[in-house]
């Protein structure tokens, strides 16, 4: 090694990991993969309804357990458009894609969601976004008890 | 309420790359170690300790440790043997996610200079009843084409008869 | 002079193998509630939070995100302290320091661990630094197969020193409605037909990986005085780092633990440590290290702690209780492990650990959380009224 140059070690970490939804988690998701159905959660003593639902009121701390169905309707509130590409493991598909937070009707807080697969299937163009655009869900036809469950939102026609 | 309804979990494998940068002590360490089969201390000239593996700076005296080569010892690479365990607990690599299952020795050498250093005891067919405390134990290096700059470059520690 | 810190609150999680049922925040919810209603207090008048667990264990990475929600922080000063084995330790450490500077009267520390949720083994490996000793470490079960083996060869301990511990810890546990490993032992010999991990460490030598969570709430002297559980005075804290060590040479390996009981035994006028505190919950995770530990501490002459263990000295209801809730050996959640010490001396000094109560008259307690290669973390606690 000559003075002056940098010795590198290259490595990696590959470590397996489980993570659980939880109960509550676990009963949206169930719903959302078996019968294709959103159903959010209400905290009465706040009078708000938490969409993703959580058993843990952020407000008041109490324990929520009263279920509301929600439409697969919505407004979208903002967006973004992803160009960088960083990699297939931290991203659900190859930028770019639409990034948008849509508030489901019924529900107090917004979901962070994908937008029309723009690149892929040309149901939304990035020019038609604007907040309070009204949008719907599109879900899987495998689900598979996740998020992505819901394929993406697409503008109402 | 839902106590026995089926719960999900999201299974995955968390792979990420890095780039270490060694620094010019352990860095040089480490060369020396690849290129040469070296195993080099430094000494501090503030207290005197030898310093295993080298680094910028005495941790207890704040002296500043000079660069390669003023002060650097290569260790002969014999020691005696201290004590050994006998690895029957399977082993993650965290780098590989791979389970090492099948069991090995390792042993703590009494180096050069009274420094204590831990590593493989091997080859793999050693026979664990014919160890003893203080039996002499020397540096086995793997062959340069396998070695890539990390302390596993050193094989193993074989045991020396007299 | 700072303000004097004191315990008004206590809450921990019931402690598994695997928790399922329920997510990080969730699980980190029961003990915060738990806690609040301890000290009867609700939510809104905690002023402060400090959280952590050790993080590579879950995979999941900047916790303070997803907890701030569940422990009731919302729109509150609140920080994570992830310091490895110790985090525990440096939690409660972190809120008395934000009691004691005055800037707050009342704090919640919070710590968790969810080991199920990765691999606790690649995990304690990344620990290791990968340009020196990652590639060859055989982890904490290896680091404690030496501590057994170093024990022996330099205490002239029986090879079932290890396992009377066990035989205590399991009869403490036993008690403890919280603990994790209740096994039912009834004799040294039913010990030693645990199978070894890596000789002469036996699998019942080890600490489980737990999933669990822990919370405390902590007050300023004059806001403890006003609530209405009986305050546990925090009387000091320390910690010491000790100089990065790659092998374990024998005893120097145990220097933190020694200047870290040290320090507090000279700055708060100990010095009988057996008498002078009454009881002990200290961060063993090997049935081996709590008897070198508690030599370390200075409790004991070197080599003679294993001579007590067998005198049935560190039972609950003996002379000087060790882990009275059972210990690291019987519940090991990590990130909550070294705030559990802390929780269980300080029902202990209220009069409230029930079935685990100590016989002993409770006056003072030490509590420590240990990690990586050389970190302690050490309290002096003290009863109200003494
Ligand atoms: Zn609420
Ligand atoms: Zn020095």
């Amino acid at each position: 090694m000559a003075s002056g140059e940098a010795f590198v070690v290259e490595g990696k970490l590959r470590v397996p990991y489980d993570n659980w939804y939880g109960t509550l988690a676990s009963a949206f998701f169930r719903e959302l993969r078996d019968h294709g159905k959103i159903r959010g959660i209400r905290c009465p003593a706040c009078e708000k309804v938490y969409m993703p639902p959580r058993s843990v009121c952020p407000r008041c701390l109490g324990t929520l357990s009263v279920w509301v169905d929600l439409p697969p309707t919505g407004t979208l509130q903002t967006f973004t458009v992803v160009h960088y590409d960083y990699g297939q493991y931290y991203q659900p598909m190859k930028p770019p894609y639409l990034l948008g937070i849509i508030r489901l009707d019924g529900a107090d807080t917004g979901l962070c969601h994908l937008l029309g697969e723009c690149h892929l299937l040309g149901e939304v163009e990035q020019q038609e976004l604007a907040p309070g655009l009204r949008v719907e869900a599109r879900f899987r036809e495998d689900r598979k008890g996740n998020i992505l469950d819901i394929v993406y939102f697409r503008p109402i026609r | 309420m839902e106590e026995r309804e089926e719960r999900l979990s999201q299974e995955r494998i968390m792979e990420i790359r890095y780039r270490w940068s060694a620094g010019p002590y352990l860095g040089r360490f480490l060369a020396e170690l690849r290129d040469k089969g070296k195993f080099y201390v430094v000494r501090c000239p503030g207290c005197e300790r030898f310093l295993l593996p080298p680094r910028i700076v005495c941790s207890t005296c704040y002296t500043r440790i000079p660069e390669y080569p003023d002060g650097w010892i290569a260790l002969s690479g014999r020691g005696i043997l201290l004590d050994w365990q006998r690895v029957i607990y399977p082993q993650m690599d965290p780098e590989t996610g791979e389970v090492r299952d099948e069991p090995f020795l390792h042993g703590t050498f009494r180096l050069d200079h009274d420094l204590l250093f831990v590593h493989y005891l091997g080859p793999a067919d050693l026979d664990e009843g014919r160890l003893q405390e203080g039996m002499k134990v020397e540096m086995v290096m793997k062959p340069q084409e396998q070695r890539e700059g990390k302390v596993t470059d050193i094989h193993y520690f074989r045991i020396v008869e007299d | 002079m700072a303000i004097r810190p004191a315990i008004v609150g206590v809450g921990q999680t019931y402690h598994r193998s695997k928790r399922p049922d329920v997510n990080i925040g969730e699980l980190c919810t029961e003990a915060v509630r738990a806690a609040l209603e301890d000290a009867k207090l609700p939510p809104e008048k905690i002023g402060a939070f400090v959280v952590g667990n050790m993080e590579l264990f879950e995979g999941r990475y900047m916790q303070d995100m997803w907890q701030t929600d569940f422990v009731g922080a919302v729109g509150k000063p609140l920080i994570r302290v992830t310091t490895g084995g110790t985090t525990g330790g440096t939690l409660a450490s972190v809120a008395f320091e934000h009691v004691a500077s005055g800037m707050f009267d009342l704090v919640m520390a919070v710590g968790f661990e969810k080991q199920s949720e990765g691999d606790t083994r690649a995990g304690l490996k990344t620990v290791a630094d990968p340009l020196w000793n990652r590639w060859q470490t055989t982890g904490a079960i290896g680091y404690f197969a030496r501590v057994a083996t170093f024990y022996i060869k330099e205490t002239g301990a029986p090879e079932d020193a290890g396992s009377r511990v066990r035989l205590r810890l399991a009869r403490h546990a036993a008690r403890n409605p919280h603990a994790h490993l209740r096994m039912d032992l009834e004799s040294v010999d039913q010990v030693m037909k645990f199978p070894y991990l890596i000789p002469p460490l036996r699998q019942s030598d080890m600490c489980p990986a737990s999933e669990g969570a822990c919370a405390i709430i902590v007050a300023s002297e004059e806001t403890a005085r006003k609530l209405p559980r009986k305050p546990v005075w925090v009387d000091d804290w320390t910690s010491v780092h000790k100089e990065m060590v790659y092998v374990r040479g024998g005893r120097h390996s145990t220097a933190d633990l020694e200047m870290a009981a040290d320090r507090l035994f000279r700055r708060n006028g100990i010095r009988e440590p057996m008498k002078d505190i009454s009881v002990a919950e200290i961060y063993a995770p090997a049935t081996w290290a709590e008897l070198e530990w508690l030599e370390a501490y200075g409790f004991c002459e070197k080599g003679d702690a294993w001579k007590l263990e067998e005198k049935g000295q560190f039972h609950f209801d003996g002379p000087f209780p060790v882990n009275p809730s059972g210990g690291v050996v019987c519940t090991n959640p990590i990130g909550a492990t070294g705030l559990i010490r802390v929780a269980e001396c300080a029902l202990q000094l209220r009069g409230d650990a029930g079935e685990h109560q100590i016989t002993r008259k409770p006056t003072r307690g030490f509590s420590t959380a240990w990690g990586g290669s050389g970190w302690t973390v050490a309290h002096l606690l003290s009863a109200d009224g003494l």
